[in-house]
């Protein structure tokens, strides 16, 4: 009898759609509380450095930035340091002026490692 | 009887030292060294050292450490919230169930009444979790017994479960710390009720069509198969399912109950017979019964805050009160402790982390190998539903 | 209302006890009691306790102070029957940190705890045969759990190399 079952469970699964879905063609929606990578908006910061403070894994490193935006940003800023990430994001919810987020991203598998350290300001094309 | 007694009598077969000196084979010999892991698919980076003659298992033995982390000195740098972080990693497998026990014992110490809603929330995960967790131990059970199907269906619907941890905590696997001290991290999103009752439907079709397999896949392979008394049990230190197999009806979430667990209504499942197949029965059945805890919980969830206090402090201002704790918890594989001192400072003195499979596989395990067949070895294995990871930790 | 009866039961076990030994005893909360004893009292109340049906070790910890110059041993014994869970706690020397075995009482679960404890903090149980390292292999440096191992310190000596380029952002 549970032979038969059986059999029909499998019979059964010959015909029913797949479980998996074909990914660069199409892909689960990404909640919107997903904890993705970050974005840093530098006109709110207020320079607290609470994110670093709390980063679990050292992640985050206030820093000045380079001279000719030093003018109009006179303090430090994160600087996000995506291999040593866990993304738990704790940065986000301890950040006072919600500059901080996490997005939905999650595209960041590179063969340059060096391009995921996040600069708090973008660097500049032609610049060292 | 001195000490030395009993371990030279139940450990024969191995020189306590370690520096065993291995004999040259003769051609007539057919003892030999046979490794169980740590590099095989499914047991995880773990090894066990069996001793064969032909067929047959003369002794086993236990050989962790490849997943040493160390979790126990690095939470000695760290304030609680991020150590719920880290709390994570202690078992790849059941990340929320090791929150609420890190949560509970640093709840304790600082004596916060936690939010009506977030306890709600706190065993509404914790039984996702577990459920997800028995629904990964029957996948990895079907590939030890060489049925991929199962395997292959177990993991395609613990990703339903997966989908629901993603959209509350925002991470598939890991979420992050979720469940912290004095509640969780963030209020449930709207029309999660819905998603989690389709999610159940979905799992109890999947239960439905492993019931059927069972006959003709687990049965003829688990039957009588690594029978573990209950006096054994008890002496060898085996907790939750495993205890519950072999005939005792305990349970933490009722014996010593935490969060809302008294007010709910639900049975703690228990075989006699103490074999593989037994374990596996009882796991089936807990696994309706977590369905049932879920059901509960989402019809009485109540309205209000769901952390206190509702910010994150930063770690400077963070101050654990002194003193010490001992919090016990019941996760998917068994009794998970931590044991927390603290001296006023802002993290803990001391953690002690007591995984269930500490003791499940070392002794129960290298008890239950000793004489058994080679080809039921993974049988045993798996049904004691191991995770090296909350061991080594 | 039913608090009550468990209450008592606690108070009861403390009163068991210290008929017997010399202890300080709290009931901390329902289902958890603390007892404090000396160090040769320890086996032989861990056999009374088991007597008394407390038959799962649950956990054994070490802590350790270097101040005071001492280990701090925590028991934490479970009793199925009676539903409390009993901690026995004593204090060792730190410098010459020896304590009996539980292993006759609750042997391989006891066994295997004292190895642990015996690779991560040096604790030596007299009459445990098998302390073979369980987590750590090649490991030459002092017992990594104890507070004053300078795990840092420990890591560059061995692990990186000074004089290569890349690890010497770690020797500054």
């Amino acid at each position: 009898m549970s032979m038969v079952k059986t059999l029909w469970v499998l019979v059964e699964g010959l015909f029913s759609k797949p479980m998996t879905i074909k990914f660069p063609h199409e892909a689960i929606e990404i909640p919107d509380a997903y904890r993705g990578e970050h974005k840093f908006d530098i006109d709110r910061c207020a320079s607290c450095g609470f994110c670093a403070e709390i980063c679990p894994n050292k992640a985050i490193e206030m820093v000045k930035l380079p001279e000719q935006y030093t003018q109009k940003y006179k303090k430090t800023y994160p600087r996000i340091d995506l291999r040593k990430c866990c993304f738990c994001a704790l940065c986000q919810d301890i950040c006072v002026k919600k500059c901080l987020k996490m997005t939905k991203n999650v595209f960041l598998a590179t063969p340059d490692p060096a391009s995921l350290i996040k600069d708090p300001m973008p660097k500049v094309q032609g610049e060292e | 009887m001195s000490g030395r007694n009993i371990m030279t009598d139940q450990m024969s077969g191995k020189n306590p030292t370690g520096n065993e000196q291995i004999e040259p084979a003769t051609d007539d010999s057919t003892e030999y060294d046979f490794y169980f892991g740590p590099a095989h698919s499914g047991s995880g980076n773990f090894g066990v050292k069996l001793k064969l003659d032909g067929e047959r298992v003369i002794s086993a033995r236990a050989d962790p450490g490849y997943l040493h982390r160390g979790f126990e000195k690095l939470m000695e740098y760290r304030t609680p919230i991020q150590n719920a972080v880290i709390s994570d990693r202690l078992c790849v497998l059941e990340p929320l169930n090791w929150n609420l026990v890190h949560a509970e014992a640093v709840d304790e110490l600082t004596g916060i009444e936690v939010p009506e809603r977030a306890r709600y929330i706190r065993v509404l995960m914790a039984e996702l979790s577990r459920l997800q967790s028995h629904i990964i131990w029957y996948g990895v059970m079907s590939l030890g017994l060489g049925f991929d199907t199962g395997f292959r269906l177990a993991f395609g619907y613990r990703d339903y479960i997966l989908d629901i941890f993603e959209l509350i905590t925002g991470g598939r696997c890991y979420p992050a710390g979720y469940i912290c001290d004095g509640g969780v991290r963030r209020d449930l999103p709207e029309g999660y009720a819905e998603r989690i009752k389709n999610v159940l439907d979905k799992i109890k079709g999947f239960m439905e069509n492993i019931k059927s397999f069972d006959n003709l896949f687990f049965a003829n392979r688990t039957k009588g198969i690594g029978v573990l008394k209950l006096e054994d049990a008890i002496r060898l230190g085996a907790t939750g399912p495993v205890l519950r197999a072999s005939g005792m009806k305990t349970d933490v979430r009722k014996d010593d109950p935490y969060e809302i667990y008294s007010e709910l209504d639900f049975d703690v499942p228990t075989e006699k017979q103490g074999d593989a197949n037994a374990r596996c029965t009882v796991r089936d059945r807990e696994m309706e019964e977590s369905i049932k805890i879920i059901k509960q919980v989402l019809d009485r969830i109540p309205e209000g805050k769901t952390r206190k206090p509702s910010r994150i402090k930063r770690p400077s201002r963070t101050k654990i009160p002194e003193g010490e704790v001992y919090v016990r918890n019941e996760i998917a594989r068994g009794e998970a402790c931590i044991y927390m001192r603290s001296v006023g400072e802002s993290a803990p003195y001391r953690v002690k982390v007591r995984g269930p499979d500490f003791l499940h596989m070392i002794p129960v395990l290298e008890h239950l190998l000793k004489g058994c067949e080679l080809a039921d070895v993974p049988a045993i294995y798996w049904s004691l539903n191991i995770c090296p990871a909350d061991m080594d930790r | 209302m039913a608090e009550i009866p468990q209450q008592r039961k606690e108070n009861k076990l403390i009163e068991q006890i210290s008929s017997k030994f010399e202890i300080e005893g709290t009931v901390q909360r329902d289902r958890r009691v603390w007892v404090t004893t000396s160090k040769d009292n320890l086996i032989a109340l861990c056999r009374f306790a088991k007597r008394l049906g407390f038959h799962h070790l649950s956990a054994i910890s070490v802590t350790d102070w270097p101040q005071e110059k001492i280990f701090e041993l925590t028991y934490h014994l479970w009793s199925y029957s009676a539903r409390i869970l009993l901690t026995v706690k004593t204090k060792i020397d730190r410098a010459d940190p020896k304590i009996d075995s539980a292993i006759p009482i609750f042997q391989e679960n006891a066994q295997i705890h004292e190895r642990e404890l015996h690779e991560l903090f040096g604790v030596q149980f007299e009459g445990n045969s098998d302390l073979t390292p369980l987590f750590l292999e090649d490991w030459d440096g002092p017992p990594p759990f104890r507070k004053d191992f300078n795990w840092r310190d420990y890591v560059r000596q061995k692990y990186y190399d000074r004089s290569n380029e890349r690890e010497k952002p770690y020797w500054e």
